[in-house]
């Protein structure tokens, strides 16, 4: 086994630039994906006469006063044309002291929008209504501040341990969705190396040589998991140290997850190259069903937003939803391994599942 | 020519099980996703159906009671006791009817369900995962509200949200007592406000705002459906670039091209075969993924041919484009030494692009700068000039898109055919 781990390395030594550059582009692309993100959704807000009047900057001010929503000032001709091409659910138009909502797309996010904008205005109008006929405006505007202050009327959110509800950090999600996902390109890529070794008839050479087939076997899975780890390794690194993200302090657990996730892919993706047997074809198929599981999972969505039955019976056949259960879990819910056993062990089953069938079928048809 | 473009639709021909998995993977999953928000079709938002325990351990007749003896026993004068007492009547505080009213609002009802249990049973059904999130009002609630609501002394009452985690339902049904709430102290704050100012009556009614969507002429909604099977088909569509340049492997492999070269062929015609090739199969797969997306889930119904005619011609700007990649691609396999090597670069970049596009993931969660750059890519060009047309948006304003598709094909087949090696070259 040692000999095929080692004869991967002189591959890799030989002709480092492929793996260094999937690699490479893979980090990069998080970081560019997964950098930016806020949790606050952007809507833009423009004016019905160009530039925004102080009386309107008022309103913005107002409206960012809430914690779902970031208002920004844009001009009229940019803003609409984000909605329009879809690149924005909606956008705001204030006149005044009115408003108006421009979308094209339906979607929850549009509504939710709206009833905070609403309600922002509403009370605004009758706030100054009611301090209008006060006369003294600043004073009765401070008095309502203060009574504010200490609400008569609360709302407490708590866990059902009677601890506070941990806020969900959904940039943490899109991190941890965006590294699984681009990893999975990378170790696509290195275990089609068997497809290519069978084609170019090194397998059949491996096969005469004295190393056993198991190891073959063991060798290509433990690289390609080790090339997954490191790669996923150094991306939470990046954004732990240069982002400053909280991953939690369980790191020896987050290693176990990555070790699991990495070795899970490489089951799945064997099982790909024994079902599409050349490299081509690997290629040819590869790259449209791998974007689909993230989607599928949910990974770029809030928990919670899937409830389709179908659709979530479809997630559990993705390593991505299990790896992603027990990343947020650890990092957001400070899970130990007594909460994490069961999605791992769905990984160890898929990872299981899949090498099973995988190698079977590899070993079954002949190039 | 046309013999190479016999050879790579052949070729295309003997893989018919991979070209159909291609042209079933964007249909399927446009019928997953498409089923899976339904919210975003029609308004009733079902994705966030959930059920509601509400225990109620809060004394309501006991609280005011208790309260009007409070105030006979304060310093109050009698007069003000009595108005007091005339204040409670009036603001029909009872927690319980004021959240039941909500839930049982029309909008509310149709995806709150509401149980109304003792605390024991709704706890073991959170944990059950049956509900989502417990509210209790707590036993003095009415009491407490009252003593910070009309006398201001305290410090209030609180409901009390359980939930196991904050999860998009929990946010919503916290935004929304968070609402009713704040409506209330809202009103308290005024009439406290306005109460040591003037006698609170004499204001005008607020104009409330008129809001809502504006509503455009001749602009249509898009479904979520038309926005996934275009999104999904486009960017399925641009691999096909992909799988022409690994079939290119093998024909480099085999030797085919030196032979090709030997037998007096010339290069730039094996290429453009490939290219002529790929644009019909993408036109195609195109062609049936939109069409048989449409039979199966009225993508767009009562359409005129006009509208179909449009569609068509963003497609054959897209395939143009496909099929530049394709030569570019193949062109990278036969001068590149390792063929992977050329194929594993031009699938980064075809990720890339489906990522900055907006092919793959929703565009809103990308940062702005990397929306800016999605939208001039060419699979980006191609969804946001569709989503365009499907408003209704007249083909004179989507000139800049369609030209701008027309130079990527005109530049990538120019650095495709620069590229690809020369006679004598290899």
């Amino acid at each position: 086994m040692v000999s095929i781990l080692l004869s991967h390395w002189m591959r890799e030594r030989r002709n480092p630039f492929l793996l260094l550059l999937f690699i490479g582009i893979s980090i990069i692309a998080t970081l560019m994906f997964g950098g930016g993100m806020t949790q606050k959704m952007k809507i833009d807000v423009f004016s019905e006469t160009g530039e925004l009047k102080e009386s309107e900057k008022e309103w913005l001010l107002l409206l960012n006063k809430g914690d779902t929503f970031k208002f920004r000032a844009q001009d009229e001709q940019s803003a609409r044309t984000k909605v329009r091409e879809g690149r924005a659910d909606l956008a705001v138009k204030l006149t005044g002291d009115d408003y108006r909502i421009i979308a094209v797309k339906e979607s929850p996010n549009a509504q939710l929008a709206e009833q905070h904008i609403r309600t922002v205005f509403e009370r605004e109008l009758e706030l100054r209504a009611v301090s209008a006929a006060a006369g003294d405006e600043k004073g009765f505007r401070s008095r309502i501040d203060t009574y504010l202050e200490e609400p008569p009327l609360t709302l407490q959110v708590k866990g059902t341990d009677g601890e506070e509800l941990l806020r969900y950090d959904m940039g943490l999600q899109l991190m941890f969705g965006f590294s699984l996902f681009l990893v999975m390109l990378t170790i696509g890529f290195k275990v089609n190396t068997i497809t290519k070794d069978k084609i170019t008839g090194i397998w059949s050479r491996l096969i005469l040589s004295p190393v056993r087939k198991s190891e073959i076997y063991f060798g290509h899975l433990l690289y390609s998991t080790m090339i997954g780890i490191v790669q996923i390794t150094v991306v939470f690194l990046i954004f732990r140290y240069a982002f400053n993200f909280g991953l939690g302090h369980r790191y020896g657990l987050l290693l176990l997850v990555i070790a699991l996730y990495s070795m899970t892919i490489v089951a799945m993706c064997i099982l790909l190259a024994g079902i599409l047997r050349t490299p081509e074809k690997f290629n040819m198929l590869f790259p449209s069903i791998v974007p689909i599981m993230p989607l599928v999972s949910g990974v770029y969505m809030p928990p919670g937003t899937i409830t389709s039955p179908i659709l979530l019976g479809v997630a559990e056949i993705f390593p991505i939803t299990h790896a992603m259960e027990a990343l947020t879990g650890i990092a957001i819910y400070d899970n130990g391994i007594g909460e994490l056993w069961l999605p791992l062990s769905k990984l160890i089953l898929i990872a299981v599942l899949c090498m099973g069938i995988g190698i079977n079928l590899m070993e079954r048809r002949h190039v | 020519m046309g013999i190479y473009f016999k050879k790579d639709i052949l070729l295309f021909w003997r893989d018919r099980k991979e070209v159909l998995v291609a042209l079933l993977l964007p249909i399927a999953l446009t019928l997953i996703l498409g089923f899976a928000l339904p919210g975003w079709v029609n308004n009733s938002n079902p994705s966030l159906e959930m059920k509601v325990a509400l225990v109620n351990q809060n004394r309501h007749t006991e609280g005011v009671a208790r309260f009007h003896e409070q105030l006979k026993g304060s310093l109050l004068s009698p007069d003000e006791q009595d108005g007091l007492v005339e204040e409670t009547a009036m603001l029909d505080l009872d927690p319980e009817a004021m959240l039941m009213g909500m839930f049982r609002s029309e909008d509310v009802s149709r995806y709150i369900e509401v149980l109304q249990l003792d605390h024991e049973t709704a706890y073991t059904k959170l944990k059950a995962g049956e509900v989502t999130a417990v509210i209790t009002i707590p036993e003095t609630y009415t009491l407490d509200s009252l003593n910070k609501l009309l006398l201001n002394e305290g410090d209030g009452a609180a409901l009390l949200l359980t939930a196991e985690e904050d999860t998009t339902k929990v946010s919503v049904l916290q935004n929304m007592l968070n609402g009713l709430l704040s409506t209330v102290n809202y009103q308290a704050a005024l009439s406290h406000a306005a109460g040591s100012g003037s006698d609170g009556s004499t204001w005008s009614a607020p104009r409330t705002p008129v809001g809502g969507l504006e509503r455009i002429e001749g602009v249509r909604m898009i479904t979520s459906f038309q926005y996934f099977a275009f999104a999904i088909t486009i960017f399925v569509t641009l691999s096909i670039s992909i799988t022409m340049a690994s079939k290119s492997i093998t024909e480099k492999r085999e030797k085919v091209f030196t032979r090709l070269l030997y037998s007096g062929a010339r290069p730039m015609q094996f290429q453009l075969g490939k290219m002529a090739s790929t644009f019909c199969i993408a036109l195609l797969q195109m062609l049936v993924v939109i069409l048989l997306s449409h039979v199966l889930f009225q993508l767009f119904p009562g359409r005129p041919l006009s509208f179909w005619l449009g569609l068509g011609i963003f497609m054959v700007l897209l395939c143009a484009v496909v099929a530049a990649f394709a030569g570019l691609f193949t062109a990278m396999v036969f001068r590149m030494k390792d063929g992977d090597v050329a194929v594993g670069i031009s699938f980064i970049a075809l990720i890339l692009l489906g990522v900055i596009g907006g092919s793959m993931v929703p565009m809103y969660i990308l940062p702005d700068w990397l929306m800016e750059v999605g939208r001039l890519t060419p699979n980006g060009l191609a969804l946001t000039s569709l989503i365009q047309w499907i408003q209704g948006t007249p083909l004179q304003e989507l000139w800049l898109p369609m030209l701008s598709l027309g130079i990527y094909t005109v530049i990538i087949m120019a650095a495709g055919l620069w590229m690809f090696p020369k006679k004598g070259g290899i």
